[in-house]
C-alpha cells in the first residue's frame, strides 16, 4: 500500500468570486505534518475545505487512502477527518459536554463516552477543565478542547485552521509539541495553517503556500505584497521598488527564486536590473548549500554555494550587494 | 420515527382541544345589552342550570345580532326585544313561536339643565320634535339592537331624518351609550332597567316616560330545528317554559335594583311607579374604585378569579400549541435556504402586525353555522378562543424564533458538521444554543396572547363563566360600569405579565 493519503490531481474549486481553487495537484503523505502557508484570502480555507471533505471539487480527481473521490464516498470520507475551524465555537455547558457530544450524536454510551473523554483529555493535558464552564476557557484551552472535539470521534486526519491566531506564546509551544505527539505516537496526519512562516519550517514535514488560488509545493521566499507603480515602471512592496518584466498590467505579489539572486562585496555592473545594498543578519546551511539571511530594506533570502560563501568571505554583518533580473521573479 | 413524533404532536393538539371543551349539555342564549346590564339574567339562569343540571352560555349583543346568530343556528334560544324584527323572523321560518317573557319601557334621558326644554311636551313625538328643532346634541345607540329599532321608529313616525352634528351614532350597547350621554351633555332613548342600573355613574334625569309607545316588550324565542337540526330545541323549550313558567315570573317581578322594580313579567299589569333621585357622582371615584379593586383580589373573590384562571387557561394552551407548530417551522426555515423565503420572511413580518379584530373576522367567518368549519360548532367556545389566539401568535412565535436561530454563531454550522450531527441532530443543537431567544419569543407570544380582546371578544362571545377572559371582561365591566371589577382584573393581568417575565428573567440570568 502506498503511503500516500492524499492524492490530488487538478482540483478546481470556485466559492463565489474570491477563495478559488486553480489546478491544484499535491500528493500528501501519510502521518506527516502538512503547513500550509500564504496570504488572507488567497484561498487556504478552500483548500482545507476540500481536504477535509466539506466541499465537494467542481474539476479534478481526489484519491483519499487510493480510493476516488466520488459522491457516495464523499460523506464517508469526511467521516475519517477532524475539522477544527478557526478560534472554535464551543457549545454551551462544561468542557467535558463539549467533548462528549461527537459521541453522544453517534448514540455511543455513558461509559464508552466517559473513557474515550478522559483518555482525550489526559492526552491534551485538559483533565483539569473537565467541569469548567466551556465559556469561561481562555484562547488556548478552547482551541484544546476543540481539537479534542474531533479527536474523541478518532479520526485519520485532523485539519486546523490557523490554530496558533490569537495565542500566547505558552500557548503556541504547548499546541505545537501536541501536534508533535499526535503525529509521532498516534500516527495522526495533521495538516495545519499558519500565518508563521518560521514555525511552518521546523513544525512541518512539507510546507505548501497558496497564492490565489494556486498551491506551490515547498515555501514560497523572497515573497512580497505590493502593488504596480505605473510611473517608475516597477513593483512596489512599500519599501524598496523592484523591476519586474514589461507587459505586465496586474501584481499583488512577487517571489524571487533565492538561487537566482546574486551576491557581491562591490554594486555590479551588469545587465540585471535590481540592485541593491544590505547587510548579512543570518547564515545557515541547508543541504549542503548555504542559506543567507540579508536585510535590505526588505528582508532576503539567498542561496549560495560553500565555494562563493567562501570566495566573498561572507559573515554576519557583513554588507553586501544583492542582484537579480527581472526576469527571475514570479508575478502573481 | 418521523411518522411517530408527527403522530404524537397531532394526540397533544387534540388533547389540549378537548381539553377546552366543557362536556356539560349546554344551552346557547343570546341576550341583549340591556337585559345583561340589569345583572336579571345573572339571577334568573342559575335557577334554570341547578334545576336541569345544565350550562347556559351566554351570548350578549344588540336584539339585531341576536336574531342573525338565531338565523345562523350559532344560538338555541333568544331573549330580544324587536317585535317587528322577531315577527319578520319567525316568519321567514328561523325561529318557532314567539312567548312573551316582560316588559318594561323605554325613556328618553337627558341633562338636567335640559337645552332641548323638553320638560312640559305630553308624548316622546313632542320631545324629539323639540330635540330635533333646537339640534340638542342625541346619542343614538346606532347598533341594531332592540333600543335602536325603537329609537328610528319614533323618527320615522315624525316624519324627521336625524342628521347633523348633533346626533351622534354611537355604536355601543346601552351602557357605554349611557355613559356617552353622560360626558356629551347629550338625550338619548334608555331602557328603564340600565339606566337604573347606571343611575349613580351619571348625572341625566328623565325627561319622558310612561307614555304607551314607549311599552318595550320582551320575548323568547326558540330557533327553528328544522332550519338548523344541531340546535337543541328540547333544552330551548325547557328553557322557554321555565322563563315563561311561574317561578321565574315571580323573580322577574321582585327584581330590584335600588329598591326599583325594573322588568314587570307578562301575567302582571301594575301601573308603573317610578320615583325620581337624581345622585352626583363622587369625583375621588377613580381612588375607591382601586380601594375596592383591591378588597376584590385580596379576598379571592371567585368570579374574578375565575376570569383570571379562564384567560390563563386559554393563552397557554394557544401558546403551546403555538410554540410545537412555531418552532420547527422555524428551525426549518432558518437553517435552509429556498427559493421563496424572502417572500415567507416578508408575509411573517406582515402578520406580526395581524390586527386581533382581523383574525377574529376571519375565523368568525369560518367557525361560524354558516362557514365552512360551521358544523363543528366552535364558535363561541374556549376553542375558538384558542384557535384565534394561535393564528394570532404562530407568526409572531415563528418569526421571533427565526431570528433566534440566525443568531446562533456562524461558527455552530461548522461544528455540527465537523462532529457528524445529521440534520436532526443540527437543529436541537441549535435549538439547545439559543434557547434564551426562543424562550423570549414564546413569552412575547404569549403576552400577546393574554393581552388581546378582539379575538376573545368576537369567537369567544364574552360568555360569563365560559369564555370571559380577563380582556373582554375588562371591556364588558367597564361598559356596565362596574369600574372596580374591571380595575382589579387590569390589576390581575398586569400581575400576571410581571409574574411571567420576572421569572423568565431570574432563569435567564441563573443559566446564564
Amino acid at each position: 500500500m502506498t503511503n500516500l493519503l492524499y492524492q490530488l490531481k487538478n482540483i478546481t474549486f470556485n466559492y463565489g468570486t474570491d477563495f478559488n481553487l486553480v489546478d491544484v495537484c499535491v500528493d500528501i503523505e501519510r502521518s506527516n505534518v502538512i503547513a500550509i502557508v500564504g496570504p488572507n484570502g488567497s484561498g487556504k480555507t478552500s483548500f482545507l475545505n476540500i481536504l477535509s471533505f466539506l466541499n465537494y471539487p467542481q474539476a479534478g480527481c481526489l484519491l483519499y487512502n487510493g480510493k476516488e473521490l466520488s459522491p457516495n464516498y464523499f460523506e464517508e470520507f469526511r467521516k475519517t477527518v477532524g475539522y477544527v475551524q478557526q478560534s472554535p465555537y464551543l457549545l454551551r455547558g462544561t468542557t467535558f459536554k463539549n467533548l462528549e457530544l461527537g459521541l453522544k450524536l453517534k448514540h455511543i454510551d455513558k461509559q464508552t463516552r466517559t473513557k474515550k473523554v478522559s483518555e482525550v483529555m489526559q492526552l491534551l493535558g485538559i483533565t483539569a477543565l473537565a467541569n469548567r464552564n466551556a465559556r469561561t476557557l481562555s484562547g488556548g484551552e478552547a482551541q484544546k478542547v476543540a481539537i479534542g472535539q474531533v479527536l474523541v470521534l478518532e479520526p485519520d486526519v485532523l485539519i486546523l485552521d490557523e490554530p496558533f491566531t490569537h495565542l500566547d506564546k505558552d500557548a503556541i509551544h504547548e499546541l505545537e509539541q501536541i501536534v508533535l505527539k499526535l503525529k509521532e505516537e498516534f500516527n495522526k496526519t495533521i495538516i495545519l495553517t499558519t500565518h508563521n512562516q518560521f514555525q511552518a519550517q521546523w513544525l512541518a514535514d512539507d510546507v505548501y503556500s497558496v497564492i490565489k488560488g494556486k498551491v506551490f509545493k515547498s515555501q514560497l521566499v523572497n515573497l512580497f505584497n505590493g502593488a504596480l507603480d505605473f510611473i517608475n515602471k516597477g513593483f512596489n512592496t512599500g519599501k524598496q521598488l523592484i523591476i519586474i518584466p514589461e507587459g505586465i498590467n496586474h501584481a499583488e505579489h512577487i517571489a524571487i527564486d533565492p538561487k537566482q539572486i546574486v551576491l557581491s562585496n562591490e554594486k555590479l555592473d551588469s545587465s540585471m536590473q535590481n540592485s541593491f545594498q544590505g547587510k548579512i543578519t543570518g547564515l545557515a546551511e541547508e543541504n549542503g548549500r548555504v542559506k543567507v539571511n540579508i536585510d535590505s530594506d526588505e528582508h532576503y533570502q539567498v542561496i549560495v554555494t560553500h565555494k562563493a560563501l567562501e570566495e566573498l568571505k561572507l559573515s554576519i554583518g557583513t554588507e553586501v550587494w544583492i542582484s537579480f533580473k527581472s526576469s527571475s521573479i514570479l508575478v502573481f | 420515527m418521523r411518522i411517530i413524533q408527527k403522530l404524537n404532536i397531532t394526540l397533544i393538539l387534540c388533547f389540549l382541544f378537548s381539553l377546552a371543551n366543557a362536556e356539560t349539555e349546554t344551552l346557547r342564549l343570546a341576550i341583549t345589552t340591556t337585559t345583561e346590564n340589569t345583572g336579571l339574567m345573572s339571577v334568573l339562569n342559575p335557577v334554570f342550570e341547578s334545576e336541569y343540571k345544565v350550562k347556559i352560555n351566554v351570548v350578549t349583543v344588540g336584539s339585531g345580532q341576536a336574531l342573525r346568530l338565531g338565523k345562523q343556528g350559532d344560538v338555541d334560544v333568544l331573549l330580544t326585544h324587536a317585535p317587528e324584527d322577531e315577527e319578520q323572523f319567525i316568519r321567514s321560518g328561523y325561529g318557532l313561536e314567539r312567548h312573551p317573557v316582560m316588559h318594561n319601557e323605554f325613556i328618553l334621558v337627558g341633562p338636567a339643565e335640559n337645552p332641548a326644554d323638553v320638560n312640559d311636551v305630553s308624548s316622546v313625538f313632542d320631545a324629539f320634535n323639540k330635540i330635533y328643532a333646537t339640534g340638542s346634541t342625541f346619542i343614538s345607540r346606532a347598533d341594531d339592537s332592540g333600543t335602536h329599532k325603537k329609537e328610528l321608529s319614533l323618527w320615522q313616525e315624525n316624519k324627521q331624518q336625524p342628521e347633523g352634528d348633533w346626533y351622534v351614532r354611537a355604536g355601543m350597547g346601552m351602557g357605554p351609550a349611557l355613559l356617552l350621554t353622560n360626558e356629551q351633555r347629550a338625550y338619548t332613548l334608555t331602557d328603564r332597567g340600565t339606566y337604573l342600573a347606571f343611575k349613580d355613574n351619571v348625572d341625566l334625569a328623565i325627561h319622558s316616560q310612561g307614555n304607551s309607545v314607549l311599552h318595550n316588550p320582551y320575548h323568547v324565542i326558540a330557533v327553528n330545528p328544522q332550519r338548523h337540526s344541531h340546535v337543541n330545541n328540547e333544552l330551548a323549550e325547557k328553557y322557554i317554559n321555565f322563563i315563561t313558567g311561574n317561578k321565574a315570573q315571580k323573580i322577574i317581578n321582585d327584581y330590584k335594583l335600588y329598591g326599583e322594580q325594573l322588568f314587570y313579567p307578562e301575567t302582571i299589569t301594575d301601573k308603573l311607579l317610578v320615583e325620581e333621585n337624581t345622585t352626583h357622582i363622587g369625583r375621588n371615584f377613580f381612588l375607591e374604585a382601586t380601594i375596592s379593586s383591591f378588597n376584590l383580589i385580596i379576598n379571592f373573590d371567585r368570579t374574578l378569579f375565575y376570569v383570571v384562571w379562564t384567560s390563563l387557561k386559554v393563552s397557554l394552551i394557544a401558546v403551546l400549541i403555538a410554540t410545537l407548530i412555531s418552532i420547527p417551522l422555524a428551525v426549518v426555515v432558518a437553517l435552509n435556504n429556498f427559493t421563496g423565503k424572502k417572500i415567507l420572511m416578508t408575509c411573517l413580518n406582515t402578520l406580526m402586525a395581524l390586527p386581533t379584530v382581523v383574525v377574529g373576522l376571519l375565523l368568525y367567518g369560518i367557525l361560524n353555522r354558516q362557514g365552512i368549519l360551521g358544523d363543528m360548532g366552535l364558535l363561541y367556545s374556549q376553542t375558538a378562543i384558542i384557535i384565534g389566539q394561535c393564528v394570532l401568535i404562530i407568526p409572531v412565535i415563528w418569526n421571533l424564533c427565526i431570528a433566534a436561530v440566525n443568531s446562533a454563531d456562524p461558527r455552530l454550522a461548522m461544528t455540527c458538521l465537523s462532529l457528524g450531527a445529521n440534520y436532526y441532530q443540527r437543529s436541537l443543537i441549535y435549538m439547545s444554543e439559543v434557547r434564551f431567544a426562543l424562550i423570549a419569543a414564546v413569552v412575547t407570544g404569549f403576552g400577546r396572547a393574554i393581552g388581546e380582546v378582539g379575538i376573545a371578544m368576537m369567537l369567544g362571545g364574552n360568555i360569563d363563566g365560559y369564555t370571559r377572559t380577563m380582556t373582554t371582561a375588562i371591556a364588558l365591566e367597564t361598559s356596565k360600569g362596574d369600574f372596580e371589577f374591571a380595575l382589579a382584573l387590569g390589576f390581575m393581568l398586569l400581575f400576571v405579565a410581571f409574574i411571567i417575565n420576572a421569572v423568565f428573567q431570574q432563569f435567564q440570568h441563573h443559566k446564564k
